[in-house]
């Protein structure tokens, strides 16, 4: 059976580039069939695999800027907080890709993940999907839908991965070329904010971002070892992401 | 003795017992779950060929490409066109949810008069009718949120036809050389928040030093490398004050501040109201990184610039202005309002008439030159979806008030072979991204065809002679309507508070 | 001698009824066989028209498997009658012509979750169609396809659960990781 190399899905987000425009966080949700909020859903209760908060530097008027955060799962490499709790055994770290996978079809709807991911990554289906008449029609075949009572969260958009290794497999290939498989987050992204690679390639542009100075990971001193990378060349900015 | 009540206890009790030794409950228990999976109600994405469609989009004058990944012939996801000269590969937020729009309620599917159903004859005939009643002082205008399209052309046409016909529309000879500026002060304008196409905009953004100039701390203003507060309506007096400082005579701080920047910065260009004065000191018309002139588009009227109460018949596509300006203008009593949209609300819910046009996605139109492109530009968009029943495109409905049965792919296809003929520019495909001089494409035909698999038309530059009037863009687009899933950015995370 | 033991035996012919429905009824009643809308003879058009499995069953250049063909496929040679039997007839009067598409059975239709790459099995794994699918495409009639009453969904009776897919998997050294065949 042919094997390749173990990849380590990763990113770097350029923290200078965000414009907090939400193209990210829309094109997650067509790709991934995520459904409209019901009308009592709030900041608390919505479904945002991805999602983009806004901070601001502190300063008095007109020296005030804002500098905009794109938090997705973090795809926490070790002691993952997630997979450690759940009792279904829903959670596993996928060896081949890094990837921490997700099967809501397995989850039981216990939330302790929720309560145990450091990054607010987790998103619990609170009511049975919903979409306007017709809009049925252009959920994504490659991703299932959920039912109420499960806990889902971004993987990476497996079906595009999935697509990407089908296409390959069609050519005879079992390794996957650099941007054949781009998350939809990475590819909607009008600024160019998001790279996207393998970080256990050294050539990859993602393993060199992460390599540099001006990035980081969110609450590094956990332990988690985050595989998306932050970078800012903005003092302010690194300084309340590591508050 | 007969069959007792203990001897069914222990038939069932055995059976029980049996029972949980089979496959029974096991095999029950999964199959009931398995159509807890598929009963009504939980939605099933539909299965079919997955094919890539291309088209432009048309909810802005940005006109990006868009790519269309489609189950079969329905669109489930969009997406930009790599290397699209106009819009670099993205989509904006609005772009990316827009294969939706059919979906969202307040739809207008069929024609009103004064509120009730009407029948497209019916309201010909009754416009026709408001037309001919126009007085010595009154005009029929029509406002073009996308003046330079060919359907541009039918409503002029139209208006040339009639006693006092006003075409109105924001018209702008002049795109951006965004890529040589080093420094944009704008003056209100939604730089980094839709101004032209979000990927080109942002394919240059460390390029330039952006000062933006306006009361509200905006999502440009919070992201700008200078924000300066002005109060409303202060546009003018600051530009004023900003030239001074260009000058070197001593001004307030702020304008100093301005001045200095823009003076380290060249070449710098200003935008928005307030900006045409800035623009001269700043030498930046005609001139690199700077405003370009583009192939000329017969020159229109704005609309702000109509005298008050003159206006009896006007006719309206998708919301560009707010109701109040409109409002102005309009004769005080036995205005007729035609309001040819897709949509309930906005221009319709002040509207005698409302003639409901298709949405982006259900019938072939077209898109002018990009919003700020240098050259002149064109592109189809082909349909994806299709139309509900009673729908008409703007311009053909035009085309029926004059009596007239030409449709409008038929007028698309005459610009087609109007460009065709010209032989300038060359033609961008987005399936290959490869570019095609007009003079090597075959026939009109082909040219045709090319376009309706989506391509971007685009002139060759213009030379520049530098001293042209210049009319500050203010044409950015106004929201569309929005997706369900629009709930993301603000009810779900706070992160747009509309 | 019953009576002495009259609790016991009937708890005894309990359980016995219990086991033989379950392990002889059930299974059976579980599924409903339904027989395919056209009876399709994979023998006659290998034999006659040599066609081989990808002929029909193709692998589109994306890698996604075309599965069941389209009538487009039949039409394209069946616009006109090929043999002289009333099976083709029947079949031409009732789809061609009135351009009806056919409604297969599915003999293995899997939840929505599940992700199966006929791609990776047969350009990576290099598994023959017989090994799945036995000798389909020898067979002179389509057997029914059994479909899961209650659920609907039809596999059996290799594909009932994951059992199989998991076991040959291990063996090779496949994935086994959730989302690497789930969605």
């Amino acid at each position: 059976m042919t094997k390749t190399k173990p990849a380590r899905y990763g990113m770097a987000i350029d923290l200078d580039r965000c414009t907090g425009c939400g193209a990210c966080m829309l094109a997650c949700a067509v790709e991934n069939n995520v459904p409209p909020a019901q009308p009592e859903a709030t900041p608390r209760t919505g479904i945002t695999w991805m999602r983009v908060y806004q901070i601001s530097n502190g300063a008095a008027s007109p020296d005030t800027r804002a500098a905009f955060i794109p938090i997705l799962c973090q795809q926490c490499g070790r002691e993952t907080p997630c997979a450690a709790v759940c009792p279904q055994e829903a959670v596993q770290v996928d060896p081949a890709t890094g990837i921490v996978d997700q099967m809501p079809q397995r989850c039981l709807g216990c939330r302790y993940c929720m309560t145990a991911c450091p990054y607010h990554a987790r998103y619990f289906n609170w009511w049975d999907p919903q979409w306007p008449p017709g809009m049925e029609k252009t959920l994504n075949p490659d991703v299932a839908t959920r039912m109420r009572g499960v806990v889902e969260k971004c993987n990476f958009c497996h079906g595009r991965l999935h697509a990407a290794r089908t296409r390959a497999a069609a050519e005879g290939r079992s390794a996957l070329r650099p941007g054949e498989y781009l998350p939809a987050c990475v590819e909607a992204c009008p600024a160019r904010a998001i790279v996207f690679g393998d970080l256990n390639d050294p050539e990859s542009e993602v393993a060199g971002l992460a390599r540099d100075g001006h990035s980081f990971r969110m609450l590094e001193r956990l332990g988690t070892e985050p595989k998306i990378y932050y970078r800012t060349e903005r003092a302010w900015v690194r300084e309340a992401a590591h508050a | 003795m007969g069959f007792t009540r203990r001897d069914l206890l222990k038939f069932t009790g055995g059976a029980t017992v049996g029972l949980v030794l089979t496959p029974v409950p096991w095999g029950l228990l999964r199959d009931t779950a398995l159509l807890s999976e598929t009963w009504p109600g939980v939605p099933q994405p539909a299965r079919g060929e997955v094919r890539t469609r291309y088209t432009t989009c048309t909810l802005c004058p940005a006109a990006c490409g868009v790519r269309a990944r489609c189950v079969g012939e329905q669109p489930v996801s969009l997406a930009g066109v790599p290397e699209h000269p106009a819009s670099r590969g993205a989509l904006c937020a609005n772009g990316l949810v827009a294969h939706h729009l059919p979906f969202c309620s307040d739809r207008a599917t069929r024609p009103l008069a004064n509120g009730r159903a009407s029948t497209m004859e019916q309201a010909v005939a009754r416009i026709r009718t408001a037309v001919d009643a126009c007085g010595p002082d009154e005009s029929v205008a029509i406002l073009d949120p996308r003046p330079g399209r060919a359907a541009s052309l039918v409503y002029r046409r139209y208006l040339a036809g009639l006693a006092r016909g006003v075409y109105c529309a924001a018209s702008n000879p002049f795109g951006v050389d965004l890529e040589n500026t080093r420094a944009i002060v704008s003056f209100g304008v939604p730089v980094l928040d839709g101004w032209l196409s979000p990927g080109r905009v942002f394919a240059v953004r460390s390029h330039f030093a952006l000062i933006q100039v306006e009361p509200e701390y905006s999502r440009t203003a919070s992201l700008a490398d200078l924000w300066v507060p002005i109060v409303p309506g202060g546009e003018a007096a600051f530009a004023g004050a900003v030239e001074s400082g260009l000058r070197g005579e001593p001004t307030d701080p702020a304008a100093e501040r301005v001045a200095r920047m823009l003076l380290d910065h060249k070449p710098a260009i200003a935008i928005g109201p307030g900006a045409e004065k800035l623009n001269i000191s700043l030498g930046s018309v005609g001139k690199p990184g700077g405003f370009l002139r583009r192939r000329d588009v017969a020159p229109a009227t704005d609309f702000a610039d109509l005298p008050d109460r003159s206006v009896r018949v006007l006719f309206t596509e998708e919301a560009s202005l707010p109701w109040s300006v409109i409002e102005r203008k309009l004769v005080a009593r036995g205005a007729v309002v035609v309001a040819l949209t897709a949509w309930h609300d906005a221009y319709a819910s002040h509207a005698d008439y409302v003639i409901p046009a298709p949405l982006f996605l259900e019938s072939l139109d077209e898109a002018a030159t990009p919003a700020g492109s240098t050259v002149a530009g064109f592109s189809l968009s082909p349909a994806l979806v299709a139309a509900p029943q009673s729908v008409i495109a703007p311009p053909e409905f035009i085309l029926r008030l004059a009596g007239d049965s030409t449709t409008y792919p038929d007028i698309l296809k005459q610009r087609v072979a109007g460009l065709k003929k010209d032989g300038q520019g060359s033609v961008f495909t987005y399936a290959d991204a490869k570019s095609t001089r007009v003079r090597d494409i075959g026939s009109a035909d082909d040219l045709w065809k090319l376009l309706l698999a989506g391509a971007l038309w685009l002139d060759d530059p213009l030379p520049q002679s530098g001293s042209a009037p210049l009319r500050a863009d203010a044409s950015y687009a106004p929201a569309p309507h929005r997706s369900p899933l629009m709930s993301k950015l603000d009810q779900e995370s706070g992160l747009r508070r509309v | 001698m019953f009576e002495e033991h009259r609790g016991k035996i009937l708890f005894l012919a309990g359980m016995l009824a219990a086991l033989t429905a379950g392990w002889r009824v059930f299974p059976v009643a579980r599924y409903q066989n339904v027989a395919q809308p056209v009876n399709f003879s994979h023998k006659i058009h290998a034999d006659k028209a040599g066609a081989k499995c990808e002929d029909c069953h193709t692998l589109r250049d994306d890698g996604t498997f075309a599965g069941v063909p389209t009538l487009d496929k039949c039409s394209s040679c069946h616009a006109q009658p090929m043999g002289t039997s009333a099976r083709e007839k029947q079949f031409i009067d009732h789809y061609v012509t009135p351009n009806r598409e056919i409604p297969w059975q599915l003999y293995v239709r899997q939840p929505q979750n599940v992700y199966f790459s006929h791609a990776f099995h047969v350009k990576l794994a290099h598994l023959d169609c017989r090994q799945c699918h036995g000798p389909q495409g020898e067979s002179d009639t389509l057997p029914a396809a059994r479909i899961e009453r209650i659920s609907s969904y039809s596999g059996s009776p290799h594909f009932q659960d994951m059992d199989v897919c998991e076991n040959c998997h291990r063996q090779r050294g496949a994935t086994n990781s959730c989302l690497g065949c789930h969605k």
